[in-house]
């Protein structure tokens, strides 16, 4: 916009001198308010002739969700890993959509850090049709769909990881899913899981059966992590 | 081309996505657990198996004992 050499506009073009200069009002006429430093944010100020000062921003607060990554993939892929999760969140969560290519009996599967030992992760969990609690004889956490299904599987997983940077202590979290090809063969779950490792997850992978080659996201599935900050 | 699928590393940091074929070792490690990863399977489905005969046992035993379909639903879920 040109300003005018006439009329208000010449008297506004003519207060405002510096760059990062701003137009305010002290309640009689239009006054200047100069920029502040770098990083500072306006804020209201009532002892001010302007009503306005430039102070400190805030840090950004603290208990809300902010994504960390999200992927779709786009090949059909055997598994697909999270990797280099920051540590610096109170906790995090994942979601899972995913679609299996293969026939035959598949799971969501899950493993933190790709740890593989036997014995390491428990699920006590609440299902319907297929679902039972996993044991503790497991090399990752499992949500069967059950079997003789063809293929097509959908699957849907959200999952919280409480105190995920602990680096003294098991960790434990909270797990809630769905998955099936047809009404007559949906499952649903939700449960509590365990992992006896006490290193900070800082991976999280996913597979529809660790145990066979064959197995396959399909391509489309999405994945999503986010953080308690 | 090993039969084994890609693996998709997503890197939080960068956000980076590199799709890779799996190391010898991964393969390794896959295949050496796969024996014990089968009897897993194995032993939870047929304990899912015996849990729905059961049920259906049930069913069937309650049925004749005379209580109606929606009476033997409510106790066998």
């Amino acid at each position: 916009m040109s300003i005018s050499s006439s009329s208000s506009s010449y008297a506004v073009a003519s207060l405002l001198t510096t760059k990062g200069d701003i137009l305010t009002h002290n309640g009689t006429t239009l006054a200047r308010v100069g920029v502040g430093t770098n990083g500072q944010a306006l804020t209201a100020n009532s002892g001010q002739v302007s009503g306005v000062s430039w102070s400190a921003a805030p840090a950004g607060g603290s208990n809300y969700y902010v994504p960390i990554a999200y992927t779709t993939i786009t090949a059909n892929t055997a598994t697909v890993s999270i990797e280099n999760i920051p540590n610096s969140y109170k906790a995090i969560g994942i979601v899972a959509m995913a679609k299996d290519t293969t026939s035959g009996s598949r799971d969501i599967q899950i493993r933190f850090n790709s740890a593989t030992t036997a014995y390491s992760y428990v699920v006590r969990n609440q299902g319907y049709v297929d679902q039972n609690s996993q044991g503790n004889s497991e090399s990752k956490i499992l949500f069967e769909f059950g079997s003789g299904q063809g293929n097509g599987h959908r699957g849907y997983i959200h999952m919280l990881i409480n105190q995920y940077a602990d680096t003294s202590n098991n960790k434990h979290g909270l797990v809630v899913g769905g998955g099936g090809q047809s009404v007559v063969r949906d499952v649903i779950y939700h449960g509590h899981y365990y992992w006896s490792g006490t290193d900070e997850i800082s991976s999280v992978q996913f597979c529809m059966d660790f145990s066979s080659a064959a197995a396959r996201i399909e391509s489309g599935s999405k994945f999503y992590i986010y953080g308690l900050k | 081309m090993s039969e084994f699928g890609k693996i998709v590393e997503v890197n939080c940091e960068t956000g980076e996505q590199i799709y890779r074929d799996p190391t010898p070792a991964e393969i390794a490690a896959a295949e050496a657990a796969r024996p014990a990863e089968e009897a897993a399977r194995a032993e939870r489905q047929a304990a899912i198996a015996a849990a729905e005969a059961a049920k259906e046992s049930a069913r069937t035993k309650l049925a004749a004992l005379g209580l109606t379909e929606a009476e033997v639903a409510a106790l066998v879920k």
